[in-house]
């Protein structure tokens, strides 16, 4: 067998691994991540801010409220348990009953060593009978009465009482008029496209029952808008895959006569998507819904070696084909490289969706060139004719490409001062877009119903916290008793881990103070007016410093630092100083834009650096100063790309910048392929470049459609600059003829 | 006893046997106010606990008013339950009745007023009556776990209104409120 020929069995084999295992991937489990929060960067800067704000982001993100109204107040609760029944066969649903009984049988458990604020004032004052009072008002007290369970074990009723002080200020309020609430919590993520399917099936089949008699239900949950999202993402998917294939097949239907090159370069469209999408599987378990979406637009550039390939059957039909790759190798690989190279460039930017577009993307243009460089010449055949309109796409590239434009005003000083002047038009002009919130534009019914619940109930999930810090578990609680003491009245509210497992030493305190004051000379005057005997009720206690599970989310560590968060209102977070020693106030949407103001400053530093880079790779490649040239067309390009947009309203941003990396990979392309091969035997080439150019345009283009901005962004700037790229690389070939 | 007297017994019982129980379906009345002894006997508690009061159920709230031995007064509305002890301002109770207050509210005031097709969506619902002239017992089984545990069974007992309740928990506590006639 020779070299060729084992090569593209081990090619071909790859591919059908690939397939494979993509498909099962998808089949057993659906591996699509949907969360917006993999669009924006991680905080390097602060590991235990970082982590603080996924926790915090996770927790908000899993909320779940469900209002019913009209109806009677029997059949709202009937249609109320069965939403709850029906959420709670995905499996994927907790309700805030079943937490409560959780929560219940942890302050249970701690009923003699924890203490409500207010009641470790009493206590302190030696008003311990108050307790005692209260305890047996309930015991005599109407529809409110404990059952007699608590008689052995809680006669005083110390867990209602935390049950009370503790618990009841953090739900949401029960709102007045004719509403049921289902309230609880996912218990998987709500960016997974399974957890979404199941939840959203769950909701449609509960409205198929109790719609009709008149009922009304809102929604209020990450879930319902990360499932909008996904839908738009899905549409934006298919839109972009159907139309970058209708292009592609018109296309090569107009370039060759036979249907046999179409089918190669969609199957060779396939293996590449497959071979990157198992890559990125591999490395990083599962992809974003935006990796698909960029994999959809990827279509345009991984078809153009193919293209590139078969395009010189029809320029030199009896030429073999070993012969004719040849031909074509060392600009298409060093095209690869330059691309690849610039995806690499991605993934120096801590932003997990992009990481994976750079592998998806680099890994998908590593095998597509595999592909058009060994196996494609066994695909191919007989060299396919030139179709109906081959010539006149190749005078089309000509006109367009072969030689310089003649006017002055397209010289390259003319282009660079338009450029320049864009550019400083752009600088005083246009402006950046940094704030997260404007990224994604949220379906306006959810949102309505959203607003509609948090009318109702108050439930806002924020995703604003205070953070605490400490040197260890303990010296955090510390801490953040601390903190809650000075901020007063403001932080009575407030859900906090030290307020359900305080510091050991306020456990102890609380535990000595309970016993004197309050067992010692409360608990057998009680029990006497109940006529029983004496007890020992309180005698096993199980403080500990775990949270109940329903809260275990509040505290975390990070190397050595313990932390804990402290969820803020935003009605509250106006009355909270920004900060002090060992907390502070941390807004993720700001710190997310923030960062993402930092990354995209560096990002433009990167890109210079990029531009920097591949010149030097030119000059060692080429070695001659003239080479440089090479870089005009996409350093022009580059710069009109990023400056115009945001003339025609579409802000600058760090999005924009990760598409000018790609435009610095893929568009200096072209001019390599000028400078390769120049004039009348670059005429084929050329036609390849222009179809290359014109299927990425079209592909990556069409992401400019995207309702999500960073996918908008990326695509706008990397079109325009591949256009750019492509109309400008007749400069490259005019200086080297 | 003398025959005079005997005459007057007899005729003292005519308007008795003349308004002889009517079902317990033929209930009416949106607005209720009657006056309760509430008997608790707890598993465990030697001597049962008693208490008296008033109670008023009107459209969407059903107020609990125990007058003796403590003054409590105990609101329950869809919205939640408040108390104010004597006469203090209403304070939010946390009933751990998982969100059931608004359920309540609607059984009680059904409860009261014999709307018992209400109630047939959440309980079984048995009616004793075996004739006219006997009080009615109607008995309300939870069809739901977590009312069942939260109410336990119930047994209403009543002729031309309701007259008493029996609540009887899976523990064995059982609560038995009578009910009177309440002066407007």
């Amino acid at each position: 067998m020779t070299t060729p020929r084992l090569a593209a069995i081990l090619i071909a084999l790859f591919y059908l691994a690939c397939c494979l295992y993509v498909g099962q991937r998808f089949i057993t489990g659906n591996p699509v991540d949907t969360n917006i929060l993999s669009l924006l960067p991680a905080d390097a800067r602060d590991p235990v801010v970082n982590d603080a704000m996924r926790r915090a982001g996770n927790a908000a993100s899993t909320q779940l409220v469900f209002a019913i109204e009209g109806g009677t107040p029997q059949a709202r609760q009937t249609a109320a348990d069965a939403l709850t029944a029906n959420l709670a066969t995905t499996g994927l649903f907790r309700a805030s009953a079943d937490d409560g009984q959780e929560m219940w049988r942890f302050l249970f458990a701690r009923r003699a060593a924890l203490l409500c604020p207010a009641d470790r004032v009493a206590l302190a004052a030696g008003n311990g009978h108050a307790l005692e009072a209260d305890a047996l008002r309930q015991w005599y007290g109407g529809l409110a009465a404990p059952n007699s369970q608590l008689l052995a074990t809680d006669p005083l009723l110390l867990t209602n009482r935390l049950l009370q002080c503790l618990v009841l200020p953090a739900l949401p309020a029960t709102p007045s008029g004719d509403v049921t609430l289902v309230t609880g919590h996912l218990t998987a993520s709500p960016f997974e496209l399974n957890t979404q399917n199941r939840i959203g099936k769950a909701v449609i089949a509960w409205q198929t029952a109790f719609a009709s008699p008149g009922l009304r239900l809102s929604r209020a949950g990450a879930v319902f808008n990360a499932a909008y999202g996904a839908d738009q993402a899905r549409q934006n998917i298919s839109y972009i895959g159907t139309i970058t294939t209708i292009a592609l097949l018109l296309i090569y239907f107009v370039m060759f006569r036979s249907l046999r090159p179409a089918l190669i370069a969609i199957t060779m469209v396939i293996c590449g998507l497959a071979a990157g999408t198992a890559v990125t599987l591999l490395c990083f378990g599962t992809i974003h819904i935006m990796a698909l979406l960029f994999g959809a637009a990827l279509i345009g550039m991984v078809v153009d070696y193919t293209t590139y390939f078969l395009v010189t059957g029809i320029g030199a039909p009896n030429t073999p084909a070993a012969a004719r790759r040849k031909h074509i190798f060392r600009p298409l690989t060093l095209g690869m490289s330059t691309s690849v190279g610039a995806f690499a460039v991605l993934l120096l930017f801590p932003v997990p969706a992009f990481r994976q577009i750079a592998v998806l993307g680099g890994s998908g243009l590593l095998a597509a060139w595999l592909g058009a460089m060994w196996l494609l010449p066994f695909l191919e055949g007989k060299p396919a004719p030139a179709g109906p309109a081959a010539c006149a796409v190749e005078r089309a590239a000509i006109a367009l490409l072969a030689s310089a434009p003649k006017s002055r005003l397209m010289s390259p000083p003319v282009l660079a001062g338009a450029a320049i002047l864009v550019l400083a038009t752009a600088l005083c002009l246009g402006h950046a877009r940094d704030d997260v919130r404007l990224f994604q534009a949220p379906s306006p019914s959810i949102t309505a119903e959203a607003d509609h619940i948090s009318q109702l109930t108050g439930f806002a999930p924020t995703s604003r916290f205070i953070l605490v810090r400490g040197s260890s578990a303990d010296d955090e609680a510390r801490n953040e008793q601390a903190l809650r003491q000075n901020l007063g009245p403001a932080a009575t509210n407030l859900l906090a881990a030290s307020a359900f497992a305080p510091a050991t030493a306020t456990t102890a305190r609380d535990a000595a103070l309970i016993h004197t004051a309050l067992l010692t000379p409360q608990l057998a005057p009680l029990l006497a007016q109940l006529n029983l005997s004496a007890s020992n009720a309180y005698a096993s206690v199980t403080p500990g410093s775990a949270l109940p599970a329903p809260l275990t989310w509040l505290r975390g560590q990070t190397g050595a630092t313990y932390w804990s968060i402290i969820p803020l209102p935003d009605s509250i977070a106006a009355q909270i100083p920004t900060g002090g020693p060992n907390w502070q106030v941390v807004d993720p949407a700001a710190r997310y834009s923030a960062l993402i103001a930092h990354y995209r400053v560096l990002a433009t530093y990167g890109l210079i650096g990029a531009v920097l880079s591949t010149s030097v790779i030119l000059l060692a490649v080429y070695r001659r100063a003239r080479a440089l040239i090479i870089m005009l067309p996409t350093t022009l390009g580059l710069v009109t790309a990023l400056a115009l947009p945001p003339l025609l309203g579409l802000p600058f941003s760090f999005f924009s910048v990760m598409g000018a990396f790609v435009v610095a990979g893929a568009g200096v392309d072209y001019a390599i392929f000028q400078w390769e091969h120049p004039g009348k035997r670059g005429d084929w080439t050329r036609v390849g470049i222009l179809l290359a150019a014109s299927m990425t345009c079209i592909s990556i283009g069409l992401l400019a459609l995207s309702s999500v901005f960073p996918v908008r962004s990326f695509g706008v700037t990397v079109a325009l600059g591949i256009a750019l790229s492509l109309i400008l690389s007749s400069l490259v070939h005019s200086k080297n003829d | 006893m003398k025959p005079r007297h005997l005459l007057f017994a007899a005729v003292a019982s005519l308007p008795l046997a003349a308004t002889a129980c009517p079902p317990p379906t033929s209930l009416t009345g949106s607005a209720i106010r009657q006056n309760f002894t509430e008997t608790r006997s707890l598993t465990g508690l030697p001597t049962p606990l008693r208490s008296t009061g008033q109670l008023v159920v009107t459209p969407g709230q059903v107020e609990w008013h125990t007058t003796t031995p403590f003054n409590i007064d105990t609101f329950i509305t869809a919205t939640g339950m408040t108390q104010s002890i004597d006469d203090g301002p209403a304070q939010q109770v946390a009933t751990g009745n998982n969100g059931m207050d608004a359920q309540i509210t609607g059984i009680v005031a059904s409860l009261m007023q014999g709307r018992w097709n209400d109630l047939r969506t959440m309980f079984q619902i048995i009616i004793t009556q075996t004739n006219a002239n006997q009080n009615w017992r109607v008995t309300l089984h939870p069809l739901d776990a977590k009312l069942a545990g939260f109410l336990g069974n119930i047994t209403v007992e009543g002729c031309t209104g309701v007259t008493s309740f029996q609540l009887t928990q899976p523990n064995g506590d059982t609560e038995l409120i009578a009910f009177t006639p309440a002066p407007p």
